[in-house]
């Protein structure tokens, strides 16, 4: 499926307009994209590390899990929102821009893997799981979104 | 509890497939990447 008329009429948006006019509008949008990307990167790095056992050690790790899906929430929608202005500046750009569709496919599989398959997991009893299952989830969620984090600090590269 | 035991059941199976698929993907997308990288390198070093 093409997506070009998606990215043009982007391109031709009056958000395309305010972000390319108005550096500062832009800048500050940015910055809330970096601050929910700490956070989100944060939260999954609090909560598969505590899966793995290797911090938080003292608290249950539904618990630290809980709690960490909570703002891991919340960070991904101002992620999303922030991520939607700031690519209206470059949308061609970003069309043509292989690192960005890599991100894209690493977030949509990072999206779907932590609604779909490890909240509802999670969701159960984790003294019931499998040990070596919690590990195998905890590393690919933090593999797919270092990947998403790296693949979109590439995009100014490539 | 049944149901609750064959629903887990599912999801522990569906996570263990596509942890594992991420895993083989990453694996493969950071290698094709480590690879332009050391080619890039190349290029510009010899």
């Amino acid at each position: 499926m093409d997506l070009l008329f998606l990215f043009e009429w982007l391109d031709q948006s009056a958000l395309a307009t305010l972000s390319k006019a108005n550096g500062g509008v832009f800048a500050v949008v940015q910055m809330f994209h970096l601050l929910a990307m700490a956070m989100l990167g944060g939260m999954v790095l609090v909560g598969d590390l505590r899966l793995l056992g290797v911090v938080l050690r003292d608290l249950p790790s539904e618990l630290v899990l809980q709690n960490t899906q909570r703002w891991f929430n919340r960070a991904l929608v101002v992620m999303v929102l922030s991520g939607v202005f700031m690519s209206s500046a470059v949308a061609m750009k970003l069309y043509y821009n292989s690192m960005f569709w890599a991100k894209m496919g690493a977030l949509l599989v990072g999206v779907v893997f932590v609604y779909a398959v490890r909240r509802p997991l999670l969701n159960f009893s984790h003294d019931t799981l499998d040990p070596r299952l919690l590990k195998l989830v905890a590393i690919s969620s933090i593999l797919v979104w270092f990947t998403v984090a790296a693949c979109g600090r590439w995009i100014g590269f490539s | 509890m049944h149901e609750v035991n064959k629903r887990k059941i599912r999801i522990e199976r569906t996570a263990l497939v596509v942890g594992a698929l991420i895993l083989v993907g990453g694996a493969w997308f950071w290698t094709l990447q480590i690879l332009e990288v050391l080619e890039i390198l190349e290029l510009a070093y010899g």
